[in-house]
């Protein structure tokens, strides 16, 4: 009775909630009806309208509505899931509305062709044009963030043109980007590391323009296996839009983007650091850091004396980026053309005048009928890159240099600006010259040129029948130079001059080229008799490649005029190229069956053969299978469960092939040596020699995949979702034969096809989708969990383990991820020490070699008592607990909402991880140890109550804080021998899971009525922030906890953007 | 349906576009290495793999062991730890037989002809000898692997590459008799390559084996190793003073082949000139004397940053190169050297060298720790006073001017400052400061100059790892030999003397003066030979302390001296007091009377002085035999020090 009341009361709130007050006049119809569909069930939800205004209303949980309406009015009635229908106004409407046969048989782009939705046998997600410009991100990889389950994508750093993103499918390896039928790579920089590129599939999604993609398509089970090589982990099959028949449409659109650092650390005033220092040094009794009197140039105020934040100086106030696209649509029943343009310009947060990336790019998709039956498509795309950064060296030193340097010490001679100061806490690294081009810089051109002629006939004489040849040729070339400078360092108030930094005047320059040419020949089949849909595939490919580089470097000496080459030194030259080719061909067969919609099978194989390997180990077999049944088909669920649309059971079970390690180790070579000998003075014999046998055992990688899954939706998209388990085991992996041979025999073992690991986890989609006359809603929330474990490891076979603690340390096989390496598990902490008393008196030992009086060395007041879990006495590493690894989290997830109103629309969407941890890694940059700064959150620590008078004494009370007392960490320049930060302590190893708000966007679309008289189709005015909000540990706020720890403390990189961005498109 | 045959058959045509192998098959291949059939096909291909054979000697150029021993020291440090090269690399032995092989296989190709496939095998039989000897010195027995041993790997049990460690006794045999061999193949002139082995230098190097040998056998039981390790049981770290005869004998045999040769002289010859013998054996290391020179490798490669940064890093601090992130004034001199080092008495006949720095006598006094307000100095001893700090060492040998710098020498324009403290009157001295005292109008520094680029020793001892005290000796006396005598340099060219006569003339003393083979007139002869180039007049009796002694000072800093200590089984023995420690002279600029006058302490080497006991190195004597490395995977029998 009580639910009946509800069902009743719903529609009747809902009404009120988004029905228009009705405007009453002359000729008045009350309008009252009925909604069913096909099968005489009710329509909920069903939006009705009068046509041209924006009067209307929504049908109950029945089905029924009503409402007053101008007399003769047209009335639109629509819902998801159906078509559209247009009634004349009349008091009692009984409708009866059709499935709409478009969305029902929207097809999905699957390896070497198409499927419609309702067939897929495999965990395939599509995403389409609309959704995914619905945000308008700068790149692929931001607007996918969030709406797959399953694909992983987290930004590592944020500087312009490092496209640093990982791109992960459920905690796998990169997966295979396809796009327009081809697997495309593109050069991603390294961390770090400024003049290292290589070749990635995320870089390609980074660089695509997100206007110009039709559908992405992520395969993520054995479904991924038909593409071979490579496919092992997933694959994202790309296409870009084609031209459409009618009038040339132009559309442009622009993005203006200014970022400012999610998170910069917040330093204390300089002179709070200066008593920070000095109370560091006191608590393991040293002599202060700081002189009084430099303090009290501070208190005093004197002039000349200024706080210098070296690290905060490193980034502009914000970053500003601007993106102009273009493109040009249309065509006639012949030919159909889709063109565009875009070009990027971003100035990167690094604070340096000369700085930064930009790119122009083009795609250009032609489509023509040559015969009725022959259709030939080419596409070709063309990107130039250029990016501006500084040489290697100044690079990899940055973020620390910055934390070292003494603050008292400005940047320059403030009496003679043009010179670069030197600070003895930077090791001659000025690293704010070095961001104005003191120090040189590193110049690379990335330009890439894709071709692809695609000509498929269909057999006039069987339908069904079609034969498809493609080609298609890659071009890409990086330039890179780099010069790097020498700067003279002066004395910042004498301005005398105390040393060079310590690079030497020189340049390379390097040229990188490759090249691929693709072929492929495919005959498609498919027929449909009484309930049965056949589909036959055939294909064969081939991939050659070629790449080569070209090296010169050479040396300034004192002696800098210009930066070519041939302006350097001759006696200082080196040379150096290489070359390679390779190949790889498959013959692919797959064959799909369709039984009356409700059962559906799928057995595909491939026949790959790669260059890596020996004669007679190339060529090897992958075959898979999938299988679903849609039992919402079946009659009796139908009967059971009405208002259950959807139910689709899947499962998938294949084998993937990949290559590993080197190519032709099947072949003995001799390599040359580092050194050569002299047999007469003067001149050098190199050397070459050989240190493996040949092998010729080792071939391919067989990737086992399993995916079990289902698919749900209940009226027809209003809840839906899906869930699938999927495993996978990698195995054949690369490793050397364990050492089972002795020293005598004098060869490495060769590497065999001999490891495995697992993976297993669970993907979950969950989404909901409503309309209410003008106001219609999307939500839909992700979620993976993806666990990994070597389930053999050759190494393990012959490893001898002296101890238990030994065996703990080193024995990874069987051991799920979180745990392995030995790196991921932690000491747990009993409480804090709370004075130095109570340091002496804990009973356990920091090291075997220790003593008590060492405790008193490497601890101090704060710190965790380290919890001696085996009770022998002495802290070692096998009294840690497991813990929740750093990097790449088992738990990801993602949440999208989008909503409509009128010609309003705003998305949003979040993603987050959990169960992972961050060391933040309190010996460096954190303001402890041998940095020369401090943060605010540090604070927060174990001080004496009474100033630092004698720390030591244990009579002296301390208050508590978050963080241990300050004290050097070993190494420190003033430190003697101290190992305070030996253990990875509670307070530094934080659980780092976060929730955040990656994009917010809001649009307005200008209505066609006003745009009709300017003679525009359409003009959208968007607006949106990026990495606005997030929810985190504080600890690790001070850095974004979303960047990967990395060695360099916490501070890597340059820091992820939060982005402010306003946009325009306009269409005619 | 004629045109669904046709369509059939394009298909298959389709299909078949990729025939298998034959895409592979085109491609270029794997251009980052080369084939076996390049390698031997081609003279320059066997020289390209013998250039890597050659580079698998175990030769300590330059960097000498001998500052392992209390002759030097490290700047910044004393490292006493007892260390000879080793040699356990199978692969690199691998690659000297699969060596071996691949002349036979170059000879059939005709790529080679026979005297050219002759002197590679020498070499290569000359390259694995050496390579033996650096083992069984190092770990007594090891196993003997003559030849490439894939036919035994089975994938399985693998029996065959269990190769059993050999006897010490067979493991010197096998290397004695394999340089037989190699002396036999190996040419006695060479014109394709002047630091490609000859017949001499596998001579030469056999009664340097041989010599080892023998002294192995005479003091191996010096300190007797009990006898229930099942290494000495086995006789794998086992050779006893009844063998010593037979190598002695080699060693004299093989001396006496290269010195009736007549190809070898030494360099410069007998001279009576103190200032000819200093020129001689200044030229004689800065360029190759082929007169002397039997072995060794060249550094000159032409190439603009060749190899060898002997230079750069040990020059004295105040004359030397800079390249980034190097270090120099890293090789100190000790008094235990310095003193080594005779004097010539006025008609050029030898004199105690000892440097005299007291009146009392009491020359193995010293002071330790005196860095500390200078509690241990003894204000009140007879310090000798020298108006000039090189007074002490004007009459020394030849050969320590040559090589050895002190204070006061003159080297590239500069006059060598190496001052460790000042005395004024009033006050007590102080040490290892450069303190600034004035007396009349002039100002002293402790250190000797106000500048530390004016100073080449002592600067900022013991101000820990930061400083730059590394690049100042810790001694008053630093490394002159090898060094050029005009100028720093970034990169030296100096060959280095593995093997050269002047040893083959020490070796054939020793054997004789300890075996009493042999002829010993000849071999007084030959000792007093080396004597009389470094300008003494005098005959020295052929005694085996005067043997060692001359090998001592002749081979300073050439690594000879661990060596020699090893295989005489001295290295842990005390030589001076009951004492196994560096010292040095410590240079004090004496103001008490008003006028500058300098006196000398003994000091301990500041560096060590802390850690050490007095009665020295408490080394374990089993460290003569290495640990046998992985001796469980290798089923080995593992070493007296292993057990």
């Amino acid at each position: 009775m009580k639910k009946l009341l509800f069902q009743r009361l719903l529609p009747l709130l809902l009404c009120m909630l988004f029905s228009i007050p009705v405007v009453f006049g002359q000729n008045q119809v009350s309008v009252k009806g009925t909604i069913v569909d096909q099968d005489g069930q009710p329509v909920i939800g069903a939006a009705i309208m009068v046509k041209g205004t924006t009067n209307g209303v929504t049908t109950d949980l029945d089905g029924n509505f009503s409402f007053v309406v101008p007399a003769g009015s047209v009335l639109e009635i629509s819902s998801i899931g159906y078509a559209t229908q247009e009634v004349t106004a009349a008091p009692t409407l009984n409708i009866m509305m059709r499935e709409d046969v478009t969305q029902l048989e929207e097809t999905v782009v699957v390896g070497y062709g198409t499927q419609r939705k309702t067939s897929l046998t495999s965990a395939i997600s599509n995403i389409r044009s609309e959704e995914l410009t619905a945000t308008k991100q700068t790149d692929v990889l931001a607007s996918l963030q969030g709406k797959v389950p399953g694909l992983l994508i987290r930004q590592r750093t944020g500087d312009a043109g490092d496209f640093n993103t990982d791109l992960k499918l459920r905690g796998y390896d990169e997966p295979l980007v396809i796009v327009d039928g081809l697997v495309r790579t593109a050069p991603r920089r390294s961390q770090e590391n400024n003049t290292s590129y290589s070749n990635s599939s995320s870089a390609v999604l980074a660089q695509l323009n997100p206007e110009d993609i039709e559908s992405i398509s992520v395969l993520k089970d054995a479904s991924a296996a038909i593409y071979g090589m490579g496919a092992e982990n997933g694959v994202i099959i790309v296409t870009t839009k084609q031209g459409s028949i009618g009038a040339p449409t132009v559309k442009y659109s622009n993005r203006f983007s200014f970022g400012f650092p999610t998170a910069l650390p917040d330093e204390v005033d300089i002179v709070t650091w200066f008593k920070a220092a000095n109370e560091m040094n006191a608590n393991v009794g040293k002599e202060p850091r700081y002189t009084q009197d430099l303090i009290d140039h501070y208190i005093n105020g004197d002039e000349g004396w200024t706080d210098n934040k070296w690290y905060s100086q490193f980034y502009r106030k914000y970053s500003f980026q601007q993106n102009h696209q273009v493109s040009l649509n249309g065509g006639n029943n012949q030919t159909q053309y889709y063109l565009s343009v875009s070009f990027n310009d971003d100035n990167g947060i690094l604070n340096g005048p000369q700085l930064g990336y930009k790119s122009l790019s083009w795609q250009g998709n032609v489509t023509t009928n040559v015969t009725k039956d022959l259709k030939i498509v080419y596409q070709s795309s063309l990107s130039w890159n250029d990016r501006t950064s500084t040489p290697q060296n100044a690079a990899q030193n940055f973020y620390t240099r910055g934390l070292y340097s003494e603050r008292y010490v400005p940047w320059n001679v403030p009496s003679n600006p043009t010179h670069w100061s030197y600070n003895s806490g930077n090791e001659s690294r000025n690293a704010i010259g070095a961001l104005n081009g003191a120090n040189g810089y590193d110049k690379t051109k990335n330009n890439t040129f894709t071709n692809s002629l695609t000509a498929t006939y269909t057999a006039p004489f069987l339908k069904g029948l079609k034969f498809q040849g493609q080609v298609s040729y890659d071009f890409q070339n990086r330039e890179t130079r780099q010069l790097t400078l020498a700067f003279p360092l002066y004395d910042w108030q004498t301005d005398e001059y105390v040393s060079s930094n310590k690079d030497e005047n020189a340049i390379t320059e390097r040229w990188n080229k490759r090249q691929t040419l693709y072929g492929k020949f495919q005959v498609n089949y498919s027929t449909t008799f009484g309930k049965h849909t056949l589909g036959a595939m055939a294909a064969t490919e081939a991939t050659l490649g070629w790449a080569g580089d070209l090296r010169g470097d050479r040396k300034f000496g004192d002696f800098y005029t210009h930066d070519t080459l041939s302006a350097a030194d001759v006696n200082s030259q080196e040379n150096r190229g290489t070359r390679s080719s390779s190949a790889k061909a498959g013959y692919i067969g797959r064959i799909n069956y369709e039984y009356d919609g409700k059962y559906m099978a799928e057995v595909m194989a491939r026949y790959d053969g790669s260059y890596f390997y020996a004669p007679g180990y190339r060529w090897a077999f992958f075959p898979s299978y999938s299988l679903a049944w849609r039992v919402s088909q079946e009659e009796f669920f139908q009967n059971l469960f009405p208002w259950m649309t959807n139910l689709k059971l899947r499962w998938s079970d294949g084998i993937s092939g990949g290559n590993q390690g080197a190519a032709y180790q099947y072949l003995l070579g001799y390599n040359k040596t580092s050194s050569g000998y002299v047999f007469n003075d003067g001149s050098q014999v190199s050397g070459y020699n050989s240190t493996k046998v040949a092998q010729t055992l080792i071939s391919w990688t067989r990737t086992y995949m399993r995916d079990f899954g289902f698919d749900w939706e209940i009226n027809r998209g209003i809840i839906g979702g899906s869930v699938d388990w999927f495993w996978r085991e990698q195995t054949g992996k690369s490793a050397t034969m364990s050492n089972t041979v002795p020293d005598m025999y004098g060869i490495d073992l060769p590497n065999l096809n001999l490891d495995a690991t697992e993976n297993v986890g669970i993907d979950l989609e969950l989404s909901h989708r409503m309309r209410f006359n003008d106001f219609n809603y999307r939500i839909t929330a992700t979620a993976t969990f993806s666990r990994e474990r070597d389930t053999y490891q050759e190494a393990e076979r012959s490893a001898i383990y002296t101890s238990s603690q030994d065996y703990f340390e080193k024995h990874t096989e069987g051991r799920w991820d979180n745990a392995l390496e030995g790196k991921y598990y932690e000491w747990n902490g009993k409480g804090q020490f709370t004075d130095w008393k109570d340091i002496f008196d804990y009973p356990v030992l920091y090291s075997a070699s220790s003593s008590k009086k060492s405790n008193m060395t490497e601890m101090v007041p704060g710190m965790y008592k380290i919890d001696d879990r085996n009770g022998d006495g002495v802290i070692t590493s096998i009294d840690r607990y497991y813990s929740w690894k750093e990097g790449n989290p088992p738990l990801q997830f993602g949440l999208m909402l989008f909503f409509e109103y009128k010609n309003f629309d705003l998305s949003a969407t979040f993603n987050g991880a959990a169960l992972t941890h961050k060391n933040m890694q309190m010996s460096g940059g954190m303001g402890y140890g041998w940095s020369k700064t401090l943060f605010v959150n540090h604070l927060d620590h174990y001080k004496l109550a009474d100033g630092y008078t004698d720390p030591r004494d244990p009579q002296s009370v301390w208050v508590p804080g978050y963080w241990p007392a300050l004290a050097p960490a070993t190494g420190a320049e003033d430190a003697t021998s101290n190992a305070t930060y030996r253990f990875v302590q509670p307070y530094s190893w934080v659980n780092n899971s976060f929730f955040r708000l990656k994009s917010l966007e809001i649009g307005y679309a200008i209505p066609k009525s006003v745009l009709s008289k300017v003679h525009l189709k359409s003009v959208r005015i968007h607006a949106s922030a990026t990495n606005l909000l997030t929810i985190c540990n504080p600890i690790v706020k001070v850095w974004d906890p979303e960047t990967y720890q990395s060695s360099r403390r916490g501070a890597s990189g340059a820091p992820l953007l939060r982005t402010f961005v306003i946009g325009t498109s306009i269409s005619f | 349906m004629k045109k669904i045959l046709r369509y059939t058959f394009a298909i298959i045509l389709g299909l078949g576009l990729c025939s298998c192998d034959k895409l592979f098959d085109s491609l270029e291949g794997d251009l980052s290495k080369m084939s076996e059939e390049d390698m031997t096909s081609s003279q320059a291909g066997m020289e390209a793999l013998l250039s890597d054979v050659y580079n698998n000697i175990p030769m300590s150029a330059f960097n000498t062991k001998d500052l392992n021993t209390t002759l030097a020291s490290y700047s910044k440090g004393a490292d006493y730890s007892i260390d000879v090269t080793g040699f356990w690399d199978y692969k690199k032995m691998r690659s000297i037989n699969y060596f071996i092989k691949q002349v036979d296989v170059a000879l059939e190709k005709k790529a080679i002809n026979k005297a050219t496939r002759d002197a590679m095998l020498g070499e290569a039989l000359f390259v694995r000898a050496y390579c033996y000897f650096a083992a069984v010195r190092r770990y007594g027995g090891v196993p003997i692997v003559t030849e490439p041993l894939d036919q035994y790997y089975d994938g399985d049990k693998n029996e065959g590459l269990y190769v059993k460690r050999s006897t010490e006794k067979e493991t010197w045999d096998f290397v004695i008799s394999e340089l037989d061999k190699a002396a036999e193949l190996l040419p006695e002139e060479r014109n394709d390559g002047k630091y490609r082995a000859t017949k001499w230098a596998a001579l030469g190097l056999q009664s340097r084996v041989a010599l080892y040998a023998a002294s192995v056998s005479k003091y191996w039981n010096k300190e007797s190793i009990p006898s229930q390790y099942k290494a000495v049981e086995k006789k794998l770290t086992y050779m006893e003073s009844s063998y010593a005869d037979t190598y002695y004998a080699k060693c004299i045999e093989a001396c006496d082949k290269i010195m009736n040769s007549g190809k070898f002289s030494l360099f410069g010859g007998a001279t009576s000139s103190v200032s000819t013998a200093k020129e001689n054996l200044t030229k004689l290391f800065q360029e190759r004397q082929d007169c002397e020179f039997i072995f060794g490798k060249s550094y000159n490669n032409g190439l603009a940053d060749a190899t060898n940064s002997f230079d750069i890093n040990y020059s004295p601090n105040q004359a030397h190169e800079t390249i980034t992130n190097g270090g120099w004034g890293n090789y100190s001199v000790t008094s235990d050297m310095v003193d080594l080092f005779d004097d010539y008495d006025g008609n050029g006949a030898r004199k105690d060298g000892t440097v005299k720095t007291r009146n009392d006598g009491k020359e193995n006094v010293f002071f330790s720790q005196i860095v500390n307000a200078a509690s241990n100095f003894d204000k009140d001893a007879p310090f000798v006073e020298y108006a000039r700090p090189q007074d002490p060492f004007q009459n020394k040998d030849a050969r320590f001017q040559a090589w050895v710098l002190y204070p006061g020498a003159d080297f590239r324009g500069k006059t060598i400052v190496a001052q460790g403290g000042i005395w004024v009157d009033g006050k007590d001295p102080v040490f290892y400061e450069n303190s600034p005292f004035t007396v009349g109008d002039v100002t002293y520094y402790g250190l000797g100059a106000k500048n530390e680029a004016e100073m080449s020793a002592f600067f900022e001892i013991g101000k820990g790892a930061t400083s730059n005290h590394a690049y100042f000796w810790s001694s008053c006396f630093g490394i002159r030999k090898f060094l050029d005598p005009k100028q720093a340099l970034k990169y030296s060219t100096n060959p280095w003397y593995d093997i050269r006569y002047a040893e083959i003339l020490l070796n054939y003393a020793e054997a004789v003066a300890e075996s009493g083979k042999g002829d010993a007139a000849k071999a007084k002869e030959v000792l007093n030979d080396i004597r009389h180039r470094a300008a003494f007049t005098d005959d020295v009796e052929l005694t085996l302390e005067n043997v060692l002694h001359e090998r001592r000072v002749e081979f300073a800093f050439e690594g000879h001296e661990s060596y020699t200590l090893y295989r005489r089984r001295e290295y842990l023995n005390t030589r001076s007091g009951n004492q196994y420690r560096k010292h040095t002279i410590l240079p004090v600029l004496d103001l008490r009377d008003g006028s500058p006058k300098y006196i000398f302490a003994r000091v301990n080497l500041y560096h060590g002085d802390v850690n050490l006991s007095a009665t020295g190195l408490n080394t374990d004597l089993l460290d003569y035999y290495g640990a046998i490395p992985n001796f469980n995977i290798n089923d080995l029998t593992p070493n007296p020090s292993q057990e």
